[in-house]
Formats: structure tokens, C-alpha cells, sequence
């Protein structure tokens, strides 16, 4: 063959041959124009800059279904709270709660029993009128709920009863100074009387908001529209587009190329992006400050754990702002102490152990444990990893063994959470200290399998709370509560974590604040100008 | 050709049977179940085992799985346990998106593969074979999702000609389903075309060298029109059996490439299922994909037949590999 292709290569034909070649050539080089003016043609619809009155935005997590007395994730709040479903009150920034479908409210003078006066113009998105029945119904719903994010601020709740159509009185079984606040969350969300008997909560949502709930592609996306016969001030866009985007590089580049109005919130892979794209004068970053705190839990049934020295020792040998810095990109605010959201009063910078690793290393040396070897499994999602590969850093530099087990999340949820195999824990919430007493189903007492091992002072100081009727007092009793925590050492906290959210500079009217549960309040958005 | 067909698809049937089964076991033992999943970390005392009983999720595994495999053969494959939508229509409603990408990736793999492999072959000595040959090269070693970003970086963001993501059916607007699926299916073919392109290559050298090339050239043939006109219909069997072993990679790059332009295909919903703990639906569309693979299988089958005569005519057809 090669002895054929030599010979033919200097032979006559050669010139001839070379025609068919430039002429193939050219009709390769015509073909490959005419793909990219088609790209060019089909690349004119992708219009960056325009504002409508349909706002699209991408969230990181989808619920499981929409049932939020079923579904505990903040993913069903996320779109939903305070814009499809109202709530009877809501908090301020400060955490003051405000009248919404409760327009008013009165207590007896031991804050024992609430009388809420309801809104009398409220329609369901179902068309039928908003009554004290159907408040009646919700809070009893929400009382018996799984989801402690609604249970738990009724669970002092001995009675609920209609007084007339619009006034509902609430006794609970001991005074309480934050009842009203605590209808700020699911708790609080009214629905229609048999809402969950006459339909599937899962998939049909049925509110009072400004928004109605939409179409729903699984994976895709969730539509709301402006809800026409709304009893409040309509909002600006007309529809609302919340794309689920997992991936943050994906919901970056929506955003950077003109297909989303706003990043809800980055917290994993995007963040070290945020500042790039933040000093860029088309977006604007806002960190919304957190509802949450980071924080580590050691399990009371480790006997080396039994020696305060040891808890001390942890602490002291734990750097909080190396975790903020390599995990949040210095985005959180460091925290010794366990209060959520920030800001409230008894949230101050106490913090008995603040990283020395000498100390550390002599504590455990008096307590006789310089060779602790510990088990961590952590949920592999959002900061977890990187908080969990430096925290096994640092306890090596004050010789403590750290073995790391990487957990998809629904396996962290079973065998760690639930099930409490664990000697380290790790986890991120917003819920308030006073919920994590002995058998309240939260890490470390509230396990059954911890029964014995119960921090009695912590439950007694909780307790206390209850019946505490005067707000100065009740404040210093939350300091002193989550003082006495801190100086446990059984749980201490890291960070607050202060959400970066992107968005189009013209966009604004964003709240900010998102407590108590995360959430986006669509109802003040509008374009600038 | 009936019996070999009918022999693979029961072979494939009971593949998928015994996938499903292996999959529930693997994902009963790494801990974990759907409930869990739905409460999150807030659950209140109890509230899991309440879950549990209404959700069916405590009866015991086998009567679990004969469930579902019960539903599979009368054709109902269920309802998924959290966002209670039917499994089949779901299943159906999501082949759309990764059909096209697969297919999409197959159909312009396979012929520009034939096209580079033929022209490297034929330009061996030359640098323009080489070229072929080193840019096939490079297209093996970049992994599909780094394709991808690289691709929505130049024409997502900078020059703003295609869209970054998304999935709009061609059936509501067939302008922007092509724009959103570009992109994917070009970083999806990437790594396929360099592979076929290389084995196609190979075969393509090999086919030179034979006796039907050297007689066509002799009776006045070019080598070029030798190659087209006689060797590419033979190297196409080797392009056909390489491109049926690589369907299980080509599927399994629509899950990450899925992800990347974020599409709601078969690859998405099998992540976000394994990642929620829905069981029936991991089992499911493992029976699904198996069986994309048997019609995949079939139609590569028929595509022998029709490439090489020698095969139809030895035994009327049945002869397939």
C-alpha cells in the first residue's frame, strides 16, 4: 500500500486531485459559518437585562413535598412563608412580633391565657372566607404535628377554642412570655378548617398570602401568582419563579448570565465566588444574617467526656475563625454562644474557652487523657466537610485522634442523629436552647438512649423559663441558661452563619432578616427606578 | 433473530429484577429511609415511627419488594413516598430530557467519529491525521462536566450566545430546547466521538491493509475513495460493537451532565431519589435504564445486520454477535 500511495503521489493525477480537496474544504468552512451564525441567531433570545414583572430565582434545596406538618426541611418555607401561607403573626428584625392575620392580640396578666383577634377580611386562596374555626383548626393541627418547628411553641398549649368568629382563645398549661412570638413559624400558619381531611397536603398548598400556589415540576421549578383578592397591599412582580438549582456553580451562572434575578443563598462550592461576583456593579451581595448556629455536641455516654477538664480541653483547642475563614470564606460571625437567631438579647460574646491550644494540651494532661481517640461522622452536605477535616486538624495539634466518617445526609439522619452513634457531633440549627432538654429528641440529652446522662441543671434552668412572667427577668434567665451551657462544654457553639445571597443591583426591597425559619419574603421587590 | 431478541430481553428482564433487588438491599443497609429524610433534624419525639407506619415503611423488607415487583409486572410501579407523584408518569416524563441528550450525543458522535477516525486512518503519515489523533486524545482525558463549564463559560457567559441551563420541551418551544440542550450534548459526545474516533481509526488501518483495498486501488481506485467507498462500511461493525459497550458510560455521563445544566432527566431523579431514600423509585428507573440499555442493545443489533451483508446472509439474519 505505501509502495501505491508513493508512486501515486508524484504522478499526474496529483495537481487534479488537490481540486475536490479546496473545494471540500470550503463547504466544511461554509458549514461550520452557517452553525455559528445559527448559534448566533439562537444566542439574540438570551436577553440579560430585562425586567418584567416575573421574578426568577433559584434556591439550593427542594422539599420532599409540600406538607409542612409533615415535612421538616426550611426547603417547604423557603418560597412559601409569609407569601402563599400567612401566619398570624410575624417578627421584625429585632424579634418583635407584628400583626398579620392576628390583628390584635391580649394576655392575662400571667401570660396564660391569649385572646387573638382575627383579621375580618381574609380570604383562602380556595375563595372561602378566613374564620376563627379555621384558626382553631391550624393550631390544633400544628400542636400535634411531628415537625417540632411547629409543635414545639404550642406544646404548652392546653386549650384552643373559638370564642366567636373572629376571636380565638388560647390557655396554656404555664405562663409564657413568648407564645405570640412562636406563631410567627409553622405554628402559626392558618389554613382552612379540614385542609389536611379534604386534601393531600403533599401536593395542594391553600393560603391567605399575596401568592397562590402554582405549577409544580419536580426538580425544576415552583410558580406562584399574585393573588388577586389578596386583603393586604398587592406585590410588584405578578409571578415568582423559584428554580431548584443543587448545583451553585450552575445557580452562579443563571445568575451571571441574565437567566435568574437572584441566588438565594450560597453555602457550599459558590463561596468563593460570592466576593468576585459581589464586587461586580451589576450584583449586589448581601450577607442576611444567619438563623442558625454551627455547633459541636459531645456524646454524654463517653466516659473520658465525664471530666469537665476533657470538654474544656476541646474547646480550648477548637479555633472558631479558622472554621469561618476556610468554610464560610469569613462570611459567619464567630460565637461561643448557642442563642439563634443573632441578635436576640441574650445573645452576647461570652466565651470561657476561647482557643489555646497550651491549655488545651495541659488540661488533658491533668486529666489523664492524652491519648482520646474519637469518633466523628458528619453529614457530607453544605460546610460540614471542610469544618469537619479542620476540626480533625486541630484536636491533632493538641493530640487528640479525630476519625472522620463522611455520611450522605439521610444516613447521618439515621445513624448518627437518630440513633446516636456518635462521640462527635456536628450539626447546624436554629432552634432555641430551650429545646434541647432532656427527652426533647434533640443531641446530646434528648435521646432516649440519654436518659441517664441528663444535665438536670440545664432542664431546671430551662424550666424555669415557663413561668417567668416579667420580660427583663425572662431575658436574664436566657443568659444565664446559655451561660451555663457554655461553661458545660457539653455542647459549644462556632458560628452564626450569615447567608450570602446575590442578586441584580436593581432589584431591591429585600428584607433583612429571614427568621424565624429561612425564607424569602417576596411582597416588597420591585425593580429600582 | 426473534428467539436471540426474545433470549437477551428475558436475560435483561432478569438483570433488572435482581439490580432492583440489589439496590433495596444496598440501600436498606447504609443506613437511612425516606421518612428520616422528610422530618429532617427538627423531628419531634415519635414523630419517625408515626412516619414510618403511615408511609408503609414498617412492614418487612420482602413484603416491601414483592410490592413493587408485584406492581411492575400489572404495571403500576407506585407512588413515590414524599412528593406522592406517580412513579411511571414521572419516569415517562423525564425520559424526554436524557432521550434527547443520549440520543442526541449518540447520533453526532457516531458519524463524526466515522468521519475523524476514516480521515486519520487515511492521513496516518500526514499531520492532519495526527492532529485527529491527538485531538481524539485530549477528548478522552477531559471529563464531560469540565466540557460542560468550560462551554458555559465561553458561550453561556461571555459571549452570551446559549443559555447556562434549563430544560424547555421541544414541544412548547423547540428554539430553546435546541439552545439549552447544545451545550449539553456537545460536552456529552465529547468524550464518546473520541473514543469511536479512535477505534474507528484503528479498524480503519487495519481494513487498509486488506486484500478488497489493495484490489481496489489497483483497478484504478484512489485510496481515499478505496477507504470510502470500501473500507469505512467494514471499520462501521467495530464502530457499532465499541459504541454499544459505551451506553452504560453515555448513561452514566447524563446523570453528571444533568446536573451541571441542571436538566430533569433519568440522572437527576436518580440522584435526588438515592439522596431522598426512595427506594421504589431507585428501583424503578434501574429497571428503566436497563431497559433503555436492551432497546439500545436491539437497535445496535439491527445496525450490524444492516452494515455487513456477511451477517444477514449466513444465517438469514439470526447470526447477531
Amino acid at each position: 500500500m505505501m509502495k501505491l500511495s508513493k508512486r501515486w503521489k508524484g504522478s499526474a493525477e496529483r495537481p487534479t486531485a488537490q481540486q475536490p480537496h479546496r473545494q471540500s474544504f470550503l463547504r466544511l468552512l461554509t458549514v461550520i459559518t452557517a452553525l455559528s451564525l445559527v448559534l448566533v441567531a439562537c444566542g439574540s433570545s438570551v436577553e440579560p437585562d430585562e425586567r418584567g414583572t416575573t421574578l426568577t430565582y433559584s434556591y439550593p434545596q427542594e422539599p420532599p413535598n409540600w406538607d409542612y406538618l409533615e415535612t421538616g426541611l426550611t426547603a417547604v418555607s423557603g418560597p412559601l412563608l409569609e407569601n402563599v401561607w400567612e401566619t398570624l403573626v410575624r417578627l421584625e428584625a429585632d424579634g418583635t412580633p407584628v400583626a398579620v392575620l392576628a390583628e390584635s392580640w391580649e394576655a392575662n396578666s400571667d401570660t396564660t391565657v391569649f385572646t387573638l383577634n382575627i383579621r375580618e377580611d381574609v380570604e383562602f386562596h380556595d375563595g372561602s372566607d378566613m374564620t376563627s374555626a379555621d384558626v382553631v383548626y391550624s393550631l390544633s393541627k400544628a400542636k400535634e404535628s411531628g415537625v417540632s418547628r411547629a409543635s414545639a411553641p404550642l406544646a404548652g398549649v392546653a386549650d384552643i377554642k373559638a370564642i366567636d368568629d373572629y376571636t380565638v382563645e388560647v390557655t396554656l398549661a404555664q405562663p409564657s412570655l413568648t407564645f405570640i412570638a412562636g406563631l410567627a413559624n409553622r405554628s402559626g400558619i392558618v389554613v382552612p378548617e379540614n385542609f389536611f381531611e379534604d386534601n393531600d397536603a403533599a401536593t395542594t398548598v391553600i393560603g391567605t398570602g399575596a401568592y397562590t400556589f402554582g405549577e409544580y415540576r419536580i426538580d425544576q421549578d415552583v410558580t406562584l401568582h399574585r393573588f388577586d383578592d389578596y386583603w393586604g397591599e398587592a406585590p410588584y412582580f405578578e409571578t415568582v419563579i423559584q428554580r431548584f438549582i443543587p448545583d451553585e456553580t450552575a445557580a452562579l451562572n443563571a445568575l451571571l448570565g441574565g437567566e435568574i434575578d437572584f441566588v438565594a443563598s450560597v453555602i457550599g462550592e459558590g463561596m468563593d465566588r460570592v466576593f468576585s461576583i459581589g464586587d461586580d456593579p451589576n450584583f449586589t451581595l448581601t450577607l442576611v444574617p444567619g438563623t442558625e448556629v454551627s455547633y459541636w455536641a459531645l456524646n454524654p455516654m463517653v466516659e473520658a467526656f465525664q471530666d469537665i477538664r476533657v470538654r474544656q480541653a476541646i474547646q480550648y483547642g477548637h479555633n472558631r475563625q479558622s472554621h469561618i475563614n476556610a468554610a464560610t470564606a469569613g462570611t459567619a460571625t464567630s460565637t461561643c454562644n448557642m442563642a439563634a437567631p443573632a441578635g436576640v438579647p441574650w445573645d452576647d460574646d461570652y466565651c470561657p474557652y476561647a482557643y489555646d491550644p497550651a491549655k488545651a494540651m495541659e488540661l488533658l494532661e491533668e486529666a489523664g487523657a492524652t491519648d482520646l481517640v474519637l469518633d466523628f461522622p458528619f453529614a457530607n452536605v453544605a460546610w460540614h466537610t471542610v469544618m469537619a477535616q479542620l476540626f480533625q486538624a486541630e484536636m491533632a495539634e493538641i493530640g487528640i485522634t479525630i476519625e472522620l466518617r463522611s455520611q450522605d445526609l439521610a444516613t447521618w439522619l439515621d445513624q448518627t442523629n437518630t440513633q446516636s452513634q456518635y462521640e462527635v457531633f456536628q450539626i447546624t440549627s436554629g432552634a432555641a436552647l430551650s429545646h434541647y432538654r432532656c427527652g426533647s429528641g434533640r443531641q446530646p440529652f434528648g435521646k432516649p438512649e440519654m436518659a441517664d446522662y441528663c444535665d438536670t441543671e440545664m432542664d431546671a434552668l430551662i424550666d424555669a423559663l415557663d413561668g417567668i412572667t416579667d420580660m427583663a427577668k425572662y431575658d436574664a434567665a436566657q443568659l444565664e441558661l446559655h451561660h451555663y451551657v457554655a461553661d458545660q462544654g457539653w455542647i459549644f457553639a462556632t458560628k452564626k452563619p450569615n447567608v450570602p445571597q446575590l442578586s441584580r443591583t436593581d432589584l431591591v426591597g429585600f428584607r433583612t432578616h429571614r427568621f424565624p425559619e429561612p425564607h424569602i419574603y417576596f411582597g416588597d421587590l420591585h425593580w429600582e427606578g | 433473530m426473534v428467539r436471540v431478541i426474545a433470549r437477551s430481553t428475558l436475560s435483561l428482564m432478569l438483570a433488572a429484577t435482581l439490580g432492583s433487588l440489589i439496590v433495596f438491599a444496598l440501600l436498606r443497609s447504609i443506613g437511612g429511609d425516606v421518612a428520616l429524610v422528610m422530618l429532617g433534624q427538627e423531628a419531634a419525639p415519635g414523630a419517625y415511627e408515626a412516619l414510618r407506619e403511615s408511609l408503609g415503611l414498617d412492614q418487612v423488607w420482602y413484603l416491601q419488594y414483592a410490592d413493587w415487583l408485584g406492581g411492575v409486572f400489572t404495571g403500576d410501579l407506585g407512588t413515590s413516598y414524599s412528593a406522592r407523584f406517580d412513579i411511571y408518569d414521572e419516569i415517562l416524563r423525564r425520559l424526554g430530557p436524557t432521550t434527547l441528550l443520549a440520543l442526541g450525543s449518540l447520533l453526532l458522535s457516531a458519524p463524526l467519529a466515522l468521519v475523524l477516525g476514516t480521515y486519520s486512518a487515511i492521513k496516518v503519515k500526514q499531520v492532519r491525521g495526527g492532529v485527529v489523533d491527538v485531538l481524539s486524545q485530549i477528548g478522552i482525558a477531559i471529563p464531560a462536566f469540565w466540557a460542560g463549564l468550560l462551554m458555559v463559560v465561553v458561550f453561556g457567559l461571555q459571549f452570551r450566545w446559549l443559555p447556562t441551563g434549563g430544560y424547555t420541551s421541544p414541544f412548547d418551544d423547540l428554539g430553546r430546547s435546541i439552545q439549552q440542550l447544545l451545550m449539553p450534548t456537545l460536552a456529552l459526545s465529547l468524550g464518546m466521538t473520541s473514543v469511536l474516533t479512535r477505534y474507528v481509526r484503528s479498524a480503519m488501518l487495519d481494513v487498509m491493509g486488506e486484500d478488497f483495498i489493495r484490489t481496489a486501488m489497483a483497478k484504478g481506485r484512489t485510496q481515499r475513495g478505496a477507504a470510502l467507498v470500501h473500507g469505512v462500511r467494514n471499520a462501521s461493525v467495530s464502530l457499532v460493537t465499541v459504541g454499544t459497550l459505551q451506553l452504560g458510560s453515555l448513561m452514566a455521563g447524563t446523570v453528571v451532565i444533568e446536573n451541571v445544566f441542571v436538566i430533569p432527566g433519568i440522572g437527576r431523579l436518580l440522584v435526588t431519589s438515592v439522596l431522598g431514600r426512595e427506594v421504589i423509585v431507585v428501583q424503578s428507573l434501574i429497571l428503566v435504564i436497563l431497559l433503555m440499555i436492551l432497546v439500545m442493545n436491539f437497535l445496535m443489533d439491527i445496525a450490524y445486520v444492516l452494515i455487513d451483508p456477511r451477517i444477514r446472509d449466513s444465517q438469514g439474519g439470526e447470526a447477531v454477535v
